[in-house]
């Protein structure tokens, strides 16, 4: 997978774009450290518990606990990029402003369900601090976890409001450059890029 | 209404969201969402307002209480060894071994490049990307030996299809979590089917170069030394799926530590081949996204199982299909049937998450339950075992969708890759091999020993 196609220019919607980016982009790479830790912690388990007898108590709980970090750290990450996958055969063909109005529906769907999404998990997180959850091998305390991911959810919604505000002037004007928005592709644009990622990817690399 | 027909009528409304664009993820989330509001409000008499407050905590507790789970670590560490085996220099090393070692046969060139995109799309997990760097490194060889361009071409599209069989592979991960099946079952099972295909795309290169001896010539002069002294650089492929089928039979590893330990190896050999900062930097931010999509598919449609399992879904699937009183071989098959025809456009993740609330308690049901005996059951075989009998062909079915008309990616991959090849040659070298899918796919429901040997013998 690899980033789309979006346009940005000096406006105020595009900075708003690049300022969340900003965010984005840290929060999509300490999911991928996470990852890196869930590897290198798992390693370390083995041996230990291999060569010395001495596995960690904390290996199952932290594990456990880092899984929705990942999960949710590049979410909004990816809605910027239009990475979530989607059926295309139908929205591909359709153009102009028809097009922008599908995109803004759904933009607001999404941005209506994850508001509902984000208060009921917020609930959960609540419940949890008010009973003060924890984990059954250490004790790890849960509530910043489950916390986190209303954080990512309140980005996601920043995120979706972007986009929304995209969409809108996109429907006033379709002749005007898309900004902020991913862009569709046809399936040969997205083969193309797809080849052109993994194959520049081989040649940094040999 | 009944409680089925708002379920009837949901299940319609999801299928025109996605179609009209709608991301997977969300719409499955949505219409959970709205299903539960639906099913408290109306049918356990909560009122409106009350109905959606109950919704909305059970839809906002899911993602979080689903995902704190070790097991599914493994799907990020599955993915990471995907992106960092591009810069582990595997794919050169597994070629030039599979060439040395398998050149001399009919279509020698050709067979080289299956069993090499099997090895690197078995450990990258990746099926596109696997064809776009075997596109580059040998179709320009097997063109320079004269090999037909459409033949050269639908190998690779092909060869890439083979990555979601043999361990590691996210796709079975991402059935055992929606279906709740035995992960280390799961990838066990999978690297016989895998192999096999392996064979049976092989035998028909093969075949095919025999008869048309045009299509590709054979390659000689190497060697035993030659051929020796190019398996060192194939270890670490070797290596990965060995500790992960060893780990989970022998117990001394749990399948997401087996999975980190591949990555850890790929990630040494990354290293020491001379992979920067930067694209260390790259491959987490790729991993990382990858893992955020396809967790936000599995949370999503599990919100909308959850509604399922509150309209009480699966017990009603049950009865309704004993009472069709269908020979359960011919369900099975228009389920398999429905797959080859959504495969055609939609992408492989998204069909199986979609699709498998439906069709696995389907397939469970006709077969007589989830805890039947094998004497008792319609295809012959436990519970337990037809769920990882038809994760197999569920995952065979979405590999086959990459080289179909009119959406097959690996084709578009490609000819994007090689300006020489157009997308209609690309789909036409591939046909014989959709066919090879089907003799494939026969086979293992034929036989489900193949698929069944491995957890079985290991259980």
């Amino acid at each position: 997978m690899s980033a789309s196609v979006i346009h940005q220019d000096q406006s105020l919607l595009s900075r708003c774009d690049q300022a969340l980016l900003w965010l984005e982009t840290r929060l999509n790479l300490t999911g991928g450290v996470i990852v890196l830790f869930i590897v290198l912690f798992s390693v370390i388990n083995i041996v230990g518990r291999g060569m010395f007898n001495q596995p960690f108590n904390a290996y199952f709980d932290l594990m456990g606990q880092s899984v929705p970090l990942i999960a949710f750290m590049g979410l909004s990450y990816c809605q910027r990029d239009g990475g979530h996958i989607r059926m295309d055969l139908l929205i591909g063909r359709v153009k102009g402003r028809a097009l922008w109005v599908i995109e803004a529906v759904t933009s607001l769907l999404t941005f209506l369900l994850i508001s509902v999404l984000a208060y009921g998990a917020w609930l959960h997180a609540n419940r949890s601090i008010t009973l003060g959850d924890s984990t059954e091998d250490i004790g790890l305390i849960i509530w910043p976890f489950k916390l986190m991911l209303v954080a990512m959810f309140i980005v996601l919604l920043a995120r979706l409001l972007i986009q929304l505000w995209g969409y809108a002037r996109l429907i006033v004007n379709p002749q005007i450059t898309p900004i902020a928005v991913p862009i569709i592709e046809d399936v040969a644009a997205q083969a193309e890029r797809e080849a052109k990622t993994a194959t520049g990817q081989q040649e940094t690399s040999q | 209404m009944s409680p089925i027909d708002v379920v009837l009528l949901l299940t319609l409304a999801l299928l025109v969201l996605v179609f009209l664009g709608f991301r997977v993820a969300f719409a499955a989330a949505l219409i959970g969402l709205i299903g539960l509001w639906v099913h408290f409000a109306i049918f356990k008499d909560k009122g409106m307002a009350d109905g959606f407050f109950k919704a909305l905590q059970i839809a906002g507790l899911t993602p979080h209480s689903k995902l704190s789970s070790q097991t599914l670590g493994l799907i990020p560490t599955f993915i990471v060894i995907g992106f960092l085996a591009y810069y582990a220099g595997l794919t050169k090393s597994l070629f030039e071994a599979a060439k040395r070692w398998l050149g001399w046969m009919p279509g020698g060139l050709g067979l080289s490049t299956i069993f090499a995109t099997a090895g690197f799309a078995a450990v990258s997990g990746a099926s596109l990307a696997t064809s776009a760097v075997f596109a580059r490194i040998a179709i320009p060889e097997m063109l320079k030996l004269g090999y037909d361009k459409r033949f050269a071409g639908g190998v690779v599209a092909a060869g890439g299809t083979l990555a979601s069989l043999i361990p590691p592979s996210a796709l079975l991960v991402v059935y055992a979590i929606i279906t709740e099946t035995s992960v280390g079952m799961l990838l066990l099972a999978g690297f016989i089917p895998g192999v096999v295909s392996a064979i049976i795309y092989g035998a028909l290169i093969v075949g095919m170069a025999k008869l048309r001896p045009q299509l590709g010539p054979v390659v000689t002069g190497f060697t035993w030394r030659e051929r020796f002294a190019s398996l060192p650089g194939t270890m670490p492929i070797f290596f990965v799926v060995a500790v992960i089928i060893g780990s989970i039979s022998t117990g001394w590893a749990t399948p997401t530590e087996a999975g980190a330990l591949g990555a850890f190896v790929v990630l040494m050999v990354a290293l020491i081949r001379g992979m920067r900062m930067a694209d260390l930097k790259m491959a987490l931010m790729e991993a990382a996204k990858l893992s955020a999509m396809i967790f936000a598919m599995i949370w999503g449609v599990l919100i909308f199982v959850r509604y399922l399992g509150f309209a009480r879904v699966p017990s009603y699937l049950e009865n309704w299909i004993t009472s069709l009183d269908q020979p359960a071989m011919m369900v099975l098959l228009a389920i398999l049937l429905i797959y080859v025809v959504l495969g055609m456009f939609m992408d492989a993740i998204g069909m199986m998450i979609l699709t498998l609330p439906i069709t696995f308690p389907v397939v469970m049901a006709i077969n007589g339950g989830e805890d039947i005996s094998a004497g008792m059951s319609a295809f012959g075989m436990s519970g337990e075992h037809t769920a990882i009998w038809f994760g197999i062909l569920v995952v065979k079915m979405a590999e086959l969708c990459l080289i179909t008309p009119p959406i097959g990616l690996n084709c578009f991959v490609v000819a994007g890759v090689r300006p020489e090849l157009s997308v209609q040659d690309v789909f036409r070298g591939a046909s014989p091999f959709f066919i090879a899918d089907v003799v494939t796919i026969v086979v293992l429901i034929a036989f489900p020993e193949i698929i069944l040997f491995l957890p079985k013998l290991l259980s």
